[in-house]
């Protein structure tokens, strides 16, 4: 199983003077690069200047992958049964909070202080995540990056 | 009215449990991470949160975001359900449609058609088709020539309607 690249797109965030927003995507070639897309969103910013009444307030450049021959979903998985993933970062008092929907039963302390909510942080398949989240190229929406794990939860999240 | 990227490209899984709903896992990397890198990224923790997770991953996005931070007013009378339909002829022979909300009512001829002799249309339509331009269909073809344009009218969600009708 592994994921299909789709062509990327750039896409342009409008707004019209009623405070409605819309978007307009546009496929770019295969192969672009981030800074290929921003030259085209620009480009197509002075394109589009003399079409639209709408104000363009942001873009975005866009790659996205589907997995062709996705399997079936092993039961009883529940996408609302999301485990709450806490992370510490490089900036004092900032964190990352990663959420992963249908977090497995068995993944759940069953004894102690925690039981029922807790994540078993020291399960392989958690450790494995948090090492990977951790080894310095991801981080929170601020930028900073994600150093640790400092707590895992079940949440109910319809 | 520069445009300001956000610190962070967001990289986002959709995941699909038993039933069919779906929900998504959202990270963050820098905005400098090269889209090469963070897609090889993706590909490796991938199988790490599927061993965590009963769901099926199903597909990601990788999204490099930009704002104005100064953006001009829009026009008044402009209505994003004002759509201008283009459809183009791709290199090979197939058609793709990209649309323009709140097209310009200067634009648009009596009969509801585009006016493609207008200069802007004309330099609009010449970006997306030129030998060197960027831009295709959605299999990564090159796009052509401009065989239509005209105008179309996109229903309305609620958030478009006016507060408190």
């Amino acid at each position: 199983m592994a994921f299909g690249l789709q062509v990327p797109a750039i896409r342009l965030y409008l707004v019209d003077g009623s405070g409605s927003y819309s978007q307009a995507e546009y496929w770019i070639r295969p192969g672009s690069t981030v800074e290929d897309g921003r030259g085209a969103a620009h480009t197509m910013r002075g394109a589009l200047a003399g079409l639209t009444l709408c104000t363009i307030y942001g873009f975005a450049v866009e790659y996205r992958g589907v997995e062709l021959t996705a399997p079936v979903a092993a039961g009883p998985a529940a996408a609302a049964r999301t485990g709450v993933l806490i992370f510490t970062t490089t900036a004092p008092d900032e964190y990352a909070i990663v959420t992963i929907p249908g977090v497995r039963d068995d993944l759940v302390l069953t004894t102690g202080a925690g039981a029922g909510v807790q994540l078993d942080t020291t399960s392989p398949a958690i450790s494995a995540l948090v090492a990977e989240l951790t080894n310095g190229d991801y981080v929170n929406p601020f930028g900073y990056i994600l150093t640790g794990l400092a707590g895992a939860m079940l949440q109910i999240r319809p | 009215m520069p445009w300001v990227e956000r610190p962070t490209a967001s990289l986002t899984y959709k995941l699909r449990d038993e039933s069919g709903s779906t929900a998504s896992l959202a990270l963050d990397v820098p905005q400098t991470t090269l889209a090469d890198a963070a897609i090889t990224a993706a590909g490796v923790l991938r199988p790490l949160i599927e061993a965590i997770t009963d769901c099926t991953v199903v597909s990601y996005s990788l999204t490099y975001a930009s704002y104005d931070t100064t953006p001009p007013a829009p026009a008044a009378g402009s209505r994003v359900e004002r759509k201008g339909s283009f459809t183009f002829r791709t290199a090979a022979a197939k058609t793709v449609t990209y649309q323009v909300p709140g097209i310009a009512t200067s634009l648009v001829e009596p009969t509801g058609l585009i006016d493609t002799s207008d200069a802007a249309v004309a330099a609009f339509a010449g970006a997306l088709i030129a030998v060197d331009a960027i831009f295709s269909d959605s299999n990564g073809v090159d796009l052509s020539a401009l065989i239509s344009a005209y105008e179309r009218f996109r229903r309305s969600t609620p958030p478009m309607l006016p507060p408190g009708r």
